[in-house]
């Protein structure tokens, strides 16, 4: 009798029931929405802060209507401004404003398409989207994308900087800032200024003093700018590029003082060597992303500085980079700053990452080349085994959290074409014993206690 | 070293270093508002039988000088939080579903996120795959959802859908 009682307390319990469903993935828990009241309540409250939704002029009317009976609204909203007139925009806006206003609570992450229209006959859309914005007052995250039309010209880009002047410092809620350029078609493309990057430089900095509290700042494909204008306050830097340009920084260095920035994400292109040497010595999270770049400048490997602080190392390499090698593996190019030239160690973790307790090296998802990764397992190992666990590397005793690909057969190809003096277009590999590979694992990181490679590694018996 | 005497739902005593229980927040802030200094001091945990108990202070003993996790990023919408555990506690949480659950009502009476992770980990882990039907049978659930409530779900469901 206590057995079914105590069954039934664990499957009851609200805060028992939410704490099982975040383990699980998203298509899991919608399935849990089906289950009864109380597991169909923390689903929705699960859902409704991973999932986003996208607000635009067509659908907006049915989403808050259908919402609205059990007040069940997104945290994460985006709304769309995409393909509109400048009176389109506003209409939609001023329909908006009031559903939000009575809803504003519930968003904590906004994201806003950005039209930088200024027509003389109308109220502006940047100054109605900043009204709109100063409804939603729990927003933390706000994230604008800026769209470029032929009525953009210097008298605008003047106007605007009054208009965010005129703001100055409205916004103290939001801690994350983000802006976000695509090069996407618009309903008017024909008259689309050419260079939206050029005209974006000089605003870019100027949008900082709206968020007097800003502590994490994401540039997802966004020119450079002159880099002296970061927030002060700055904890976290993203700079991300994934129209396979390169990053542009417009200012020898960066700003070091006050030393208050310790978290950074970064494309692995041209700049990124710079900016984290830059910041090497305070960094305790770093994040790059290798992705497929047209700027060929890369060749030389880069020395990966010695990193006092950093406790969490992630790499997420883009599937792209392999369709294009072909069969070989990624060269992520670069060596360690610390290297014992009489043992050989390529890598010594106790000296290049003297605190690291977690390592992350995985592919970066991407739906669209689910295939690509599909068809080619094992490819990952190359990256991990050549750059984080080469044989003979001094054990890492601090790591406590590893997240790589481990081998699911038994034995698996990995390129050599480093080791023999060939280009890296040599097709040279050679087999790998999984038991290998989870050994090196296991004597590289004593500390990572994991039963997948304590398993692992008793295959070697079996060979 | 200090100790903190535990009385189980069956009225067995047990005497545990309060380094050791430390990670329960519901003992700590009963050690730190009460006072509990004196040794002979007992704390009834009405909720938790000898054997959950024991296995309760086991873990606890394990884990006593863990370091707090890496944080996620906070900046970021929340995700599938990650289910690997360790070789210990892989061998530790081998038991049976009634015990398990057992466990997991101590750790929430109890507070230790933990504990209370781990055993929310391997219930996530059943559930993985399963439909709702299946769910609810393997649990025991009732469903208690009127046919106005699951089609307003429905519907709810279609804006909720992963983009």
């Amino acid at each position: 009798m206590e057995t079914s009682i105590n069954q039934n307390l664990v499957v009851t319990l609200p805060e028992i029931v939410a704490n099982i469903l975040s383990y699980l993935p998203t298509s899991d828990i919608m399935k849990c929405t089906k289950v009864n009241r109380t597991w169909e309540g923390e689903a929705r409250t699960h859902i409704l802060a991973r999932n986003s939704v996208q607000l635009q002029v067509r659908n907006f009317k049915k989403y808050f209507k259908t919402m609205r009976l059990r007040r069940s609204y997104h945290k994460n909203i985006y709304i769309y401004l995409h393909c509109m007139t400048p009176h389109e925009i506003s209409n939609y806006l001023e329909k908006l404003a009031p559903r939000l206003s009575r809803n504003w609570e519930k968003v904590t992450r906004l994201k806003i398409d950005f039209p930088m229209d200024l027509p003389s006959d109308s109220i502006s859309i940047p100054i109605r989207i900043l009204e709109t914005l100063k409804i939603m007052k729990n927003v933390k995250s706000l994230e604008i994308r800026p769209i470029f039309r032929k009525l953009w010209n210097e008298l605008n880009v003047h106007k605007l900087k009054e208009h965010l002047a005129q703001n100055s410092r409205a916004f103290r809620h939001v801690t994350k800032f983000g802006i976000w350029l695509t090069d996407v078609a618009d309903y008017d493309e024909d008259h689309r200024e050419p260079n939206m990057q050029d005209l974006l430089e000089p605003l870019i900095p100027h949008f900082f003093p709206l968020f007097p509290n800003l502590k994490i700042l994401k540039l997802t494909d966004t020119p450079g700018f002159d880099m002296f204008q970061l927030p002060r306050k700055l904890n976290k830097l993203i700079i991300r590029r994934t129209d396979r340009t390169s990053i542009n920084l417009m200012t020898p260095c960066l700003p070091l003082k006050p030393v208050t920035l310790t978290r950074l994400e970064v494309t692995m292109q041209d700049a990124c060597p710079y900016i984290v040497t830059q910041l090497a010595p305070h960094l305790e999270h770093l994040c790059i992303h290798a992705e497929l770049s047209v700027d060929s400048s890369f060749d030389d490997p880069w020395i990966f500085p010695v990193m006092p602080k950093l406790k969490v190392l992630e790499f997420w390499i883009s599937p792209e980079l392999y369709s294009i090698w072909g069969s070989m593996c990624v060269n992520l190019n670069f060596k360690y700053a610390i290297v014992d030239k009489s043992t050989g160690e390529k890598l010594i973790y106790a000296q290049q990452f003297p605190l690291l307790e977690s390592l992350t090296v995985r592919m970066e998802p991407e739906k669209s080349s689910e295939k690509v990764v599909c068809a080619l397992p094992g490819r990952m190992f190359d990256v991990v085994y050549r750059h984080f666990i080469p044989r003979n590397t001094a054990p890492c005793k601090t790591l406590k959290y590893l997240d790589i690909p481990f081998p699911t057969e038994d034995k698996f190809r990995v390129s050599i074409w480093w080791k023999c003096s060939g280009t890296k277009r040599c097709h040279c590999c050679e087999w790998m014993y999984a038991w290998e590979y989870f050994d090196v694992v296991a004597r590289t990181f004593p500390n990572f206690d994991s039963p997948l490679v304590e398993e692992g590694r008793k295959n070697r018996l079996m060979d | 070293m200090p100790f903190v005497n535990l009385e189980s739902s069956d009225g067995d005593l047990v005497k545990v270093d309060v380094d050791v229980i430390k990670c329960s927040v519901t003992i700590n802030a009963l050690i730190e508002h009460l006072g509990l200094e004196d040794d002979n001091e007992v704390v009834p945990l009405q909720n938790v039988g000898t054997e959950t108990l024991h296995k309760v202070l086991a873990w606890a003993k394990h884990h006593k000088d863990d370091l707090p996790s890496v944080d996620d990023d906070e900046d970021d919408p929340p995700r599938e939080r990650r289910t690997d555990i360790t070789t210990w506690d892989a061998n530790f949480i081998k038991m049976e579903q009634i015990q398990l659950f057992d466990l997991i009502l101590a750790a929430n009476y109890l507070d230790i996120s933990g504990l209370l992770d781990l055993g929310c980990k391997i219930v996530a882990d059943m559930i993985k795959g399963k439909t709702a039907d299946e769910i609810r049978t393997m649990f025991n659930i009732v469903n208690d959802l009127t046919p106005q409530e699951q089609e307003q779900i429905r519907k709810e469901n279609e804006w909720c859908e992963e983009k």
